[in-house]
């Protein structure tokens, strides 16, 4: 009787507090689809954490053997990689290659917000960069610098990561809107239907990686892995392999990683106030992601004879393809007959490459 | 490190790290700009 009265009489407040938040995240993830791919695994991951005396069962021993597989040799967020770069088409980015500056732009968040975090006086140099990625607004990113700089951060970096990543509907049109008058919102930008040629779709992530590799070698791993994937996509003769790639190496890794994360999420390393300084520090990194763009679209303006909307502008962020259709949603608001979703498409495109390049800078830049 | 010098560090990362992402991207731009001109669309075709 007593062996069963264990675990009860070793449940604490934070455990409940902790049930409660993988609730939260259940809920958003089954009632709101937000991300729910990746926050139903990471709520449950964290019950399981934080059921008393888990830690010392056998059954803790898999995630801690998934954590050490996957989390601490980075395996997991590179293989999301590879199925990432199988999903993205970059013939809208091919045909349009200015709107790379816009990819470029839109990363100014994460280094506004390792700023701000270095600044608190609470974060040494390296934790302070590992919560500036949250500002790539991509997961395997963010996972990625945050195992290199800030184990012991990962679980909130991750939450963070993605619930912004699925609330950007709800964060970037008030920032666009305070930086832009409605004249701006309703630029039109003129559209050519060019197409790309094969050739072209198949060297391009050859070259990138290369380029990327040699200048940093650093980002190798993340350019490499996701061009991988693009290039299994754009060769033609790997179908099955692209398939795979988008299918069942997505579902199953994502399984694992959300999984895994989750299992982080224990009391004692997630119920401080750091933790509630990250969650607020993603959403300032969201915000100057979001300014940088527009602020870099309105000054191309000063100097180009044709305009850019600079709503195409906070479309530079990772969150692909939705930050994108936030653009054009909030363009046809300004004027029902205007249409930029490809121009916003092809800076979302770029702004996938701009967050891979940026977890490498930050990887090579912080010592 | 003081907070003195975490700013200055992490500014010098801003600065290095903006000015990086915009020298790759702009290597990007001139590599899509080059293959479309050696591999034009009509000559798949």
């Amino acid at each position: 009787m007593q062996e069963l009265l264990k675990g009860i009489s070793s449940l604490e407040i934070g455990h409940l507090v902790m049930f409660i938040i993988a609730g939260v995240l259940i809920y958003l993830a089954v009632v709101k689809e937000y991300e729910p791919m990746l926050l139903m695994p990471i709520g449950f991951g964290a019950i399981l954490a934080n059921i008393p005396l888990v830690r010392e069962s056998e059954g803790f021993v898999a995630l801690e053997i998934l954590y050490k597989a996957g989390i601490e040799t980075e395996l997991f967020p590179l293989l999301i990689f590879v199925a990432v770069g199988a999903m993205i088409d970059f013939g809208p980015l091919l045909k349009n290659p200015k709107m790379l500056l816009f990819g470029g732009a839109a990363q100014f968040g994460i280094f506004f917000t390792m700023t701000v975090a270095a600044l608190t006086g609470l974060f040494d140099i390296r934790e302070s960069a590992a919560i500036g990625i949250i500002g790539a607004a991509d997961g395997p990113t963010a996972i990625y610098v945050a195992k290199k700089f800030a184990k012991d951060l990962i679980g909130p970096i991750s939450v963070a990561a993605y619930s912004y990543m699925s609330l950007v509907p709800i964060i970037q049109p008030p920032v666009i809107r305070a930086l832009t008058t409605l004249e701006e919102r309703k630029i039109r930008m003129e559209y050519r239907e060019d197409s790309v040629s094969k050739k072209v779709k198949i060297i391009f992530p050859i070259v990138v990686t290369l380029i990327a590799g040699i200048i940093a070698p650093a980002s190798v791993a993340l350019v490499g892995f996701l061009m991988f994937g693009n290039l299994i996509r754009e060769c033609g003769v790997t179908e099955r392999l692209s398939k795979s790639a988008q299918n069942e190496l997505a579902n199953l890794v994502t399984i694992l990683l959300g999984i895994t994360i989750g299992s982080t999420m224990s009391a004692e390393k997630f119920l401080n106030f750091n933790t509630l300084l990250i969650i607020g520090m993603g959403l300032v990194a969201f915000i100057f992601d979001t300014a940088g763009g527009v602020l870099f679209a309105k000054l191309l303006n000063r100097f180009s004879k044709n305009k850019i909307n600079p709503m195409v502008g906070a479309a530079g962020i990772s969150a692909f393809p939705m930050s994108a259709r936030v653009m054009q949603r909030e363009a046809q608001k300004a004027d029902p007959t205007n249409f930029i979703l490809m121009h916003a498409v092809s800076a979302n495109v770029a702004g996938q490459i701009g967050s891979i390049i940026a977890g490498g800078m930050i990887l090579s830049l912080v010592r | 490190m003081d907070r003195m010098e975490m700013l200055l560090e992490s500014l010098r990362v801003m600065g290095f790290g903006m000015a990086g992402i915009f020298i790759f991207m702009s290597i990007f731009f001139m590599i899509i700009v080059g293959l479309n001109k050696l591999f034009p669309p009509q000559k798949d075709n």
